[in-house]
């Protein structure tokens, strides 16, 4: 006898290639002592009644204080009010209301009894009767003539059944409501003939007729039939659909905690004195849910136990007698699935549908998260650096791996200036470019920056006539990475109150980032008015580029670009290629420019074909691809220096990219806004490679350019010093390892200092 | 003088703001109005129109565009004194603006258009342009203009350490526009001033690929792309060919006209060729795309290219199509005038009797003569990148060359030279004894020689000139074949 499962208790297993199935732990199934009682009660008071009745039961306590007072009579009107409210829906179910009615009935009647208002007070106990025929007198501390009056009114209105079942859990329904059935002694009913229904589950019901008589005690007496076994399906969450063999048989529901006094004053009862406490009817721990399935015949079945968000699991259970059988609990497992995290930046949140989950400092690196299944979105917050948002969908026992790869974050302050619809326009031509931009994440902050704008010295008319010369934009920096952190901050200014048409977009990074701010005017009116700004927050920079080592010519005298330099020691020169040779194809495919030879070794692996012609033969090199250091420069770009900033902070974070390639990145993006100062702070301290393509004679160029621009006679000597030094500089390019070479530019500049004494 | 390629169109954003449509402010509606009559070539009516928004709304912004525009204007009437004072009115009344940038640059060509001398403070006048405004911020177009104008002006002069360094402050500046690839293009002839090829090549590579980006829809820039190809061209052809071999693989005779006695040929820099059939009593003038314009002509000499129109000699009157004649003005009374090239604004003239080079303002009036050896016959000459004139005398057998230290010999032991061309890198081209052709270095080195056969199977016979052009071909008049021979 007994139920058992097919698998070993304690952990997940796979059968084979197919679903996993549950295993229940340590289940348990005997035979019931104590018989199968009562599920569920029918008739539960509607848990919208919630203030409302703690209203009543203060409304109570009032009259009960009264009641007790000297002046006991005036406890009647307010014990009237309630009664008046309550009696209005006779058809209270049981619970607190029901209980503070009949309390209430009975009091007033006490009162009134009190009062020598003898048929009054015996109304009110005929009605608490009718109410309540069960109301139990006994628990209240009151008279023997209330008690006999009561006993009186219920004789008048009531009778009592006297069940003598087999088996004796089986429960009675009469007119279709089961009834509380009294543990010893016959139970009060109203008076009147009943429809009486006695069942139980694995039995089949008797039915009866009888007939209550006021004052006496009906006789009930059935003797069920075993149809069935039955099994009392526990599970420790609620709602879990059962079915079994494949037919449902509803859901399991929370088990009623044990009926406790209903907290009403129980006014002069015995120890009423003292305080109920409070704890004494918590119950120990959550009980569990429960559904009594029956009708289950000798043999074996399939129970299946089901709930969304949890995994499902079915067993088999062998009937071996018609008897009544329990389960130990049953836990269902939640449904979930594994977050990876690669690459999670130390100084950030980490977000999980917007819960901070881990605190900036608390993760470094890799770490993986078990979810429950469904969409999520994580979230990684690292302030003023930037962001990363990623929507992601956990299936049960899947796996995601995101890497939580920093993305700069544009915000915007605010559009400045009175054309509402201008601004409009822009606000959503910004929305439309940055909401959901693969690279970078928008915030529109305008709302609430409204009224600190004007305080930073950030207002339309200001901007337009000053062109932002006399703004403070480092206090304006330091206040909007205390007030909204972004990476990149974005004002607009429209060009006029009422009809603009272009606007001024004004750009400052974050700090650490030296407060320069830029200015691009973009047209209003046009679609692709944003397209030259924008193309600044395109993409991602490739800190690195591939490295022909040459210079090629166009000269559109070949099939394709003439080689004019080959740098001694690159890819190129190793290969074998020379000066004069025309390139006329890169990895199989025709090259016709030096576009086309630029973009084949970038995308090329770890070497590439170049086909060439040589003094009208043909030859073919094999040539390393060589990636290196660049500057980013983009040159189609007429957008703001401020997105560069942003990127190199976020790759400074990440360690990737060389010190000086980062600073020299940096300084390219202040030279472009002309603020040579942080073009020299940057640079000074740069310790680049030499002679190499990419390195220190750059360095040595643009620190003698920002030295010049910043001060041609204080610095003339260091600047000539620096410049010399990337005179010098045999290999030294600029930009990348096959941009313009250093050396030309910087005799050239060099020369003019000499020929003029300044620049 | 030619608007488009001399100068930078700094001032037609600003007409252009008042664009099409309903213009509803009187002012705006004026502008539109005098844009109009600018684009039909109306630009008497516009200045007009112009003045009565300056008289109406003399404090307005639309007033200061009015100023610019009107500079324009006068500048492409050659009215210099009111392109001047345009100009001027704006810089008084708000030097620190923007617009004040697009004044200096007008003010710049004004002054290099009205006389030669103020050269050196045209370049000044520029340099005021990028010098008022620091950079960063908002872009100026004019500031970026005015640098590279300076950059040219500095490159006429002969000022390439200058010159150079404007090219690269707009290069290097954050500009967007035409102004960065007529940089490249000036950089990359400032370093070939300078001898620096590779560094030329280089210029002209990057040069190409940013105003490649900008080309279809800037006219200045396709220009400036075209004439950095041409470069390009030319460059390989000297410097990038294969070992031992000649800058051109074939050679052709140049069709469409029956040449009788081609005896002068003349190209620019812009590819565009000139040449005097004394047999057909015309110059044919020879578009890039092979159209032939023809204009009855006798008694003329060699022509040849200044300020990007061809210019002729007949006695010493110079005559060109769709200008009035231009004599040539001096202290002594020149009887003829064999031949010419470029000198800064002005150019050289190679005259006879006196026997004599000299250099003239833009207006031929002559300004200098060039010490020459005694005896010497100079046969012909041409400007090499520097602004320098170079010579061949027949009588010598030599190559002079004249700056401002004097006249020097570059290459002597020629054989009865009788042409000389500077290509576009400075390389020398002497036409030797009818049937054959020199190269020399800038240096005068002989680098290589070529004819009487030709590549491709064309013979010499008894030419008289040659001529290179932009793109480093090489085209030899021949009237002994009675045609005009192309080497590509």
């Amino acid at each position: 006898m007994g139920l058992h499962n097919s698998s070993s208790p304690g952990a997940w297993t796979r059968t084979g290639t197919g679903p996993p199935r549950m295993v229940w732990l340590a289940m348990v199934v005997w035979l019931l002592a104590s018989g199968l009682a009562a599920q569920v009660e029918e008739t539960v008071e509607p848990e919208s009644y919630g203030e409302a009745t703690e209203a009543l039961k203060a409304e109570f306590d009032a009259a009960m204080e009264l009641f007790q007072s000297v002046d006991q009579a005036e406890s009647i009107p307010l014990f009237s009010g309630l009664i008046d409210d309550l009696l209005g829906d006779e058809s209270l179910p049981p619970g607190p209301r029901r209980d503070i009615l009949t309390q209430a009935l009975f009091r007033r009647a006490e009162a009134r009894l009190n009062l020598g208002e003898n048929d009054a007070a015996g109304a009110d106990l005929e009605t608490v009767a009718r109410i309540d025929p069960g109301f139990d007198s006994e628990a209240l501390l009151v008279s023997p003539k209330l008690r006999q009056l009561f006993e009186q009114a219920r004789d008048r209105v009531a009778g009592y059944l006297d069940p003598r079942l087999e088996p004796a859990d089986a429960e009675v329904r009469l007119n279709g409501t089961r009834i509380q059935l009294r543990g010893e002694g016959p139970t009060p009913v109203l008076a009147g003939t009943y429809q009486v229904i006695v069942e139980r589950a694995g039995y089949a019901p008797v039915e009866r007729q009888v007939e209550v008589v006021p004052g006496a005690t009906a006789s009930l007496e059935a003797r069920l039939e075993r149809v069935s076994a039955a099994v009392r399906v526990r599970t420790a969450q609620e709602g879990v659909e059962v079915a079994v063999d494949g037919v449902s048989q509803g859901a399991t529901r929370a088990i009623e905690p044990p009926a406790e006094p209903h907290q009403v004053d129980s006014g002069g009862v015995a120890g009423a004195d003292e305080p109920v406490a409070a704890d004494a009817a918590e119950p120990a721990g959550p009980l569990p849910a429960e559904l009594i399935v029956d009708g289950l015949s000798i043999g074996d079945h399939v129970l299946e136990l089901s709930k969304e968000g949890f995994r499902s699991g079915s067993m088999e259970v062998t009937i071996e007698a018609l008897t009544d059988y329990e389960m130990q609990i049953v836990e269902l497992e939640e449904t979930r699935g594994t977050l990876f995290v690669e690459d999670m930046p130390a100084d950030a949140n980490l977000l999980i549908d917007g819960e901070v989950l881990f605190p900036a400092g608390s993760v470094d690196g890799d770490l993986n998260l078990p979810l429950p299944v469904g969409e999520h979105l994580l979230q990684v917050d690292a302030g003023t650096l930037g962001g990363f948002e990623h929507y992601f969908v956990l299936e049960d026992r899947g796996e995601v791996t995101v890497q939580a790869r920093l993305q700069p974050r544009l915000v915007l302050l605010g559009i400045l200036g009175g054309d509402a619809n201008a601004e409009q326009r822009l606000r959503d031509a910004l929305a439309a470019r940055f909401d959901g931009h693969p690279h970078w994440l928008y915030s529109d902050r305008s709302e609430e920056m409204r009224p600190r704008l004007a305080d930073l010295g950030l207002a339309s008319a200001h901007l337009r006539a000053e062109g932002g010369a006399d703004v403070d934009w480092q206090a304006v920096q330091a206040e909007v990475d205390r007030l909204v952190p972004g990476s990149v901050y974005l004002i607009a200014v429209l060009s006029d109150d009422l009809l603009a048409a272009e606007a001024d977009l004004w750009t400052i990074p974050s700090a650490p980032s030296a407060a320069v701010a830029g200015n691009d005017s973009v047209e209003l009116n046009s679609e692709t008015g944003l397209d030259g700004w924008a193309s600044a927050f395109a993409a991602p920079p490739a800190w690195h580029r591939a490295w022909l080592g040459a210079t090629l010519l166009e000269s559109g005298l070949g099939d394709g670009p003439v080689i004019a330099i080959v740098d001694p020691g690159g890819p190129l020169a190793e290969a074998g290629g020379r000066p004069g040779d025309v390139v006329t194809a890169v990895s199989g495919a025709r090259a016709s420019s030096t576009r086309d030879v630029g973009d084949a070794f970038a995308a090329a692996g770890e070497r590439v074909e170049v086909v060439l012609s040589r003094a009208g033969e043909t030859v073919t090199l094999n040539v390393a691809v060589v990636r290196r250091p660049a500057v980013v420069v983009d040159f189609d770009s007429a957008g703001p220096s401020a997105a560069s900033l942003a990127w190199a902070a976020i790759e400074e974070a990440r360690s990737g990219v060389a010190d000086w390639v980062l600073a020299l990145n940096r300084a390219d993006a202040y030279r472009r806004e002309a603020a040579w100062l942080e073009v020299v702070r940057v640079l000074r301290a740069v310790e680049a490679p030499r002679e190499t393509a990419l390195g220190q004679a750059a360095v040595d160029y643009w620190l003698g350019v920002a030295l010049l621009e910043t001060d041609p006679i204080a610095y003339a000597e260091q600047a000539r010093a620096a410049l010399g030094r990337a005179a010098e500089s045999q290999a030294g390019r600029l930009e990348s390892g096959d941009g313009p070479r250093v050396a030309p530019r910087a005799r050239a500049r060099l020369e003019a200092l000499g020929v003029t004494g300044d620049e | 003088m030619s608007g488009r390629l001399t100068w930078i169109a700094v001032v037609g954003c600003l007409l252009a703001g008042a664009a099409g449509g309903q213009v509803a402010d009187p002012a705006e509606r004026l502008l539109a109005d005098a844009r109009n009559k600018a684009d039909g070539g109306d630009l008497e009516g516009a200045i007009v129109d112009l003045r009565t928004v300056v008289s109406r709304f003399g404090e307005s912004e639309s007033a200061v565009a009015a100023r610019i525009a009107i500079g324009e204007a006068a500048l492409q009437l050659r009215d210099w004194e009111q392109a001047i004072e345009s100009a001027q009115a704006v810089i008084d009344a708000a030097p620190r603006s923007a617009a004040a940038a697009s004044a200096y640059v007008i003010l710049g060509e004004a002054r290099l258009g009205s006389r030669e001398a103020e050269a050196e403070a045209a370049a000044e006048t520029f340099a005021r342009a990028w010098d008022l405004f620091p950079g960063g911020g908002r872009e100026v177009p004019a500031r970026a203009s005015g640098r590279v104008r300076e950059g040219e002006v500095r490159l006429l002069l002969g000022q390439v350490a200058p010159a150079e360094k404007a090219f690269l402050d707009v290069i290097e500046s954050r500009s967007m526009n035409a102004r960065v690839s007529r940089a490249y293009r000036g950089l990359a002839r400032a370093r070939i001033a300078r001898g620096d090829w590779l560094a030329a090549i280089e210029a002209l590579q990057q040069g190409m690929d940013r105003a490649g980006r900008l080309a279809e829809a800037d006219p200045e820039v396709a220009d400036d792309l075209a004439a950095m190809r041409r470069l390009a061209a030319a460059g390989h052809r000297l410097h990038l060919r294969d070992d031992g071999a000649l800058p051109w693989s074939k050679s052709s005779l140049v069709s469409g006209v029956e040449f009788k006695r081609p005896i002068a040929v003349a190209a620019s820099p812009e590819d565009r060729v000139v040449i005097f059939d004394r047999g057909l009593d015309q110059v044919l003038a020879v578009s890039p795309d092979g159209q032939v314009e023809r204009h009855p002509l006798s008694g003329a000499g060699r022509p040849f290219w200044l300020r990007e129109r061809w210019w002729v000699p007949v006695g010493a009157i110079l005559q060109t199509a769709g200008e009035a004649p231009q004599p040539v003005s001096g202290e002594v009374e020149y009887k003829a005038v064999l031949t010419g090239a470029p000198a800064g604004l002005g150019a050289f003239l190679l005259t006879s009797r006196p026997d004599s080079v000299v250099r003239t303002s833009s207006s031929f009036a002559v300004r200098q003569t060039i010490g020459l050896p005694p005896r010497a016959e100079i046969a012909d000459l041409d400007t090499d990148p520097l602004g320098r004139a170079v010579m061949v005398d027949r009588r010598a057998g030599t190559v002079l060359r004249a700056d401002a230290e004097g006249v020097a010999e570059l290459a002597s032991g020629l054989d009865k030279p009788s042409a000389v061309a500077v290509g576009p890198f400075g390389y020398i081209y002497v036409l030797e004894d009818g049937d054959g052709v020199t190269v020399l270095d800038p240096q005068g080195r002989r680098v290589l020689t070529a004819g009487p056969e030709l590549p491709g199977g064309q013979v010499l016979k008894s030419a008289e000139d040659l001529a290179v052009d932009g793109s480093g071909r090489l085209w030899i008049a021949d009237p002994g074949a009675e045609a005009v021979i192309l080497l590509e």
